[in-house]
């Protein structure tokens, strides 16, 4: 049993701490170009938001579980720092539900991190024009709370098609919810739909309902 | 050397002035002709106006660098990928890129991946100059009844007319005119045959005569040549070459 539970926790690890080179790379070539241009404000501007962002990923890759309310920095830094990148392309808003006790309630880490990364670098980063991430973070009882991430990009119908095996974070994703769901600390129902079914771009709708069943 | 042209694509903006403004400052010979964010618009202005080298990023919306490639029609340049990350290096060089280039970009390896490339567009500007070269001046010499004869000196420009015969000798060919001493060249009898006016007819495979030099035709296959010497024909006989003697008026 102990050993059961000592496996459980290793590969939830290994499933966790999945930053993606891609944004690591694009994020130091984009700080390049300030310095080639001497433009030494802006680089360092986005040397210190990168270098916050990666201390937070690898102090929270320790954890197995964080607030909301460090989660939701984590992902404005994150998103912060995509908007450096993709200027104008991306706009972001992110909601609170009033009811949400986000200093308090807790949520596995890494877990929205993925499917934000998803919603930016394929559905937006694949739309022809301007793109809107919205995520909605809402309250549905003490122990039970609803995370939507929302993108009105190309959809996920379109990105699945490359070959190149873009949506690796999705199947890490379902991974990761079978090994939390079996931790009996954790239920996590996960679903995906279409934003604009009968639209060109049909955008993302990505649910989480997460019950803490430790409190 | 000659003015290099490139086209860069990449979807991000300031990647593409990031190695703009590298490119600039390490390769003046480099001009740069076209940067494209839109994969559709770089395809469209690489059919229009080729480039020597195309610097091309691999992860871009909706088309990525391999298949901006595909579309394509002639791939006569040489291909620089450009990637953040180095998962597709593999596939890179599997379709004959020169090579690839990280980002961020490292001057060092930008040079010698560059620097290959200028090579490789060098040697082939070469041997495409060397052909042309030869066509152009065919076509301007045989009009004057030149023959171009390229030799271990360089090129030497004969007047047919002076020409007596060719002797084609292990793959080499040996000119002999009246008065001056025989040349020799490395391009083969055959490849003369072409250039030679028609007065000119291969009566054996190891000769081509000039038939207003011929004084005398044996009945035992040779013809003696004003210079007394003596070639052998063997598809060449008395039938034939009276009607070819008439016939150019000789």
């Amino acid at each position: 049993m102990i050993q059961d539970k000592l496996l459980l926790k290793i590969e939830l690890k290994a499933l966790r701490t999945q930053m993606n080179p891609h944004f690591v790379f694009n994020s130091l070539a984009a700080i390049q170009y300030y310095i080639i241009n001497n433009n030494y404000e802006a680089s360092e501007k986005f040397l210190v938001k990168f270098s916050v962002l990666i201390r937070q990923f690898f102090e929270l890759s320790k954890e197995d579980e964080i607030t909301i309310e460090t989660e939701i920095s984590l992902l404005r830094n994150y998103l912060d720092l995509e908007t450096l990148r993709f200027k104008e392309k991306l706009n972001y808003t992110i909601n609170i539900d009033r009811n949400l006790d986000t200093k308090n309630s807790r949520i596995p880490t890494m877990l929205l991190q993925p499917i934000t990364e998803n919603a930016v670098n394929h559905g937006i980063f694949n739309k022809v024009g301007k793109g809107i991430l919205c995520i909605n973070f809402l309250y549905i009882d003490k122990l039970t709370f609803r995370v939507e991430i929302i993108d009105d990009g190309v959809g996920f119908l379109k990105t699945k098609k490359e070959k190149t095996g873009k949506v690796k974070s999705t199947s890490i994703l379902e991974d990761r919810l079978y090994f939390l769901n079996l931790s009996k600390k954790w239920s996590i129902q996960y679903s995906t739909e279409e934003l604009n079914p009968n639209s060109e771009d049909k955008g993302n709708k990505a649910i989480f309902i997460i019950t803490n069943l430790n409190k | 050397m000659n003015r290099v042209k490139a086209i860069l694509v990449d979807d991000e903006d300031f990647n593409l002035k990031s190695l703009q403004l590298k490119i600039e400052k390490l390769f003046p010979e480099i001009d740069i002709i076209g940067c494209y964010q839109s994969p559709e618009e770089a395809i469209k202005a690489i059919d229009i106006n080729t480039p020597d080298i195309l610097f091309l990023d691999i992860q871009m919306p909706r088309i990525n660098g391999f298949e901006l490639l595909s579309f394509i029609k002639e791939i006569n340049f040489q291909v620089i990928f450009v990637t953040a990350y180095n998962e597709y290096a593999v596939d890179a060089l599997q379709k004959q890129a020169v090579g690839y280039i990280l980002k961020p970009i490292d001057n060092e390896r930008l040079k010698s991946t560059v620097n290959r490339a200028l090579s490789k567009i060098e040697l082939n500007n070469e041997n495409e100059m060397n052909t042309r070269l030869v066509q152009i001046l065919s076509k301007e010499t045989s009009q004057k009844n030149k023959l171009i004869v390229p030799t271990v000196k360089g090129v030497s420009f004969l007047n047919q007319d002076d020409i007596l015969y060719l002797e084609g000798y292990e793959g080499y060919t040996k000119i002999h005119t009246a008065g001056s001493e025989s040349l020799l060249s490395s391009y083969s009898l055959g490849k003369f045959e072409s250039q030679l006016i028609s007065q000119f007819i291969r009566c054996h495979k190891s000769y081509i005569v000039n038939l207003s030099c011929i004084k005398e035709f044996e009945n035992e296959g040779f013809l003696i040549l004003t210079n007394k010497m003596r070639i052998p024909t063997t598809r060449l006989d008395k039938k034939t070459l009276l009607s070819l003697v008439t016939q150019l008026n000789l």
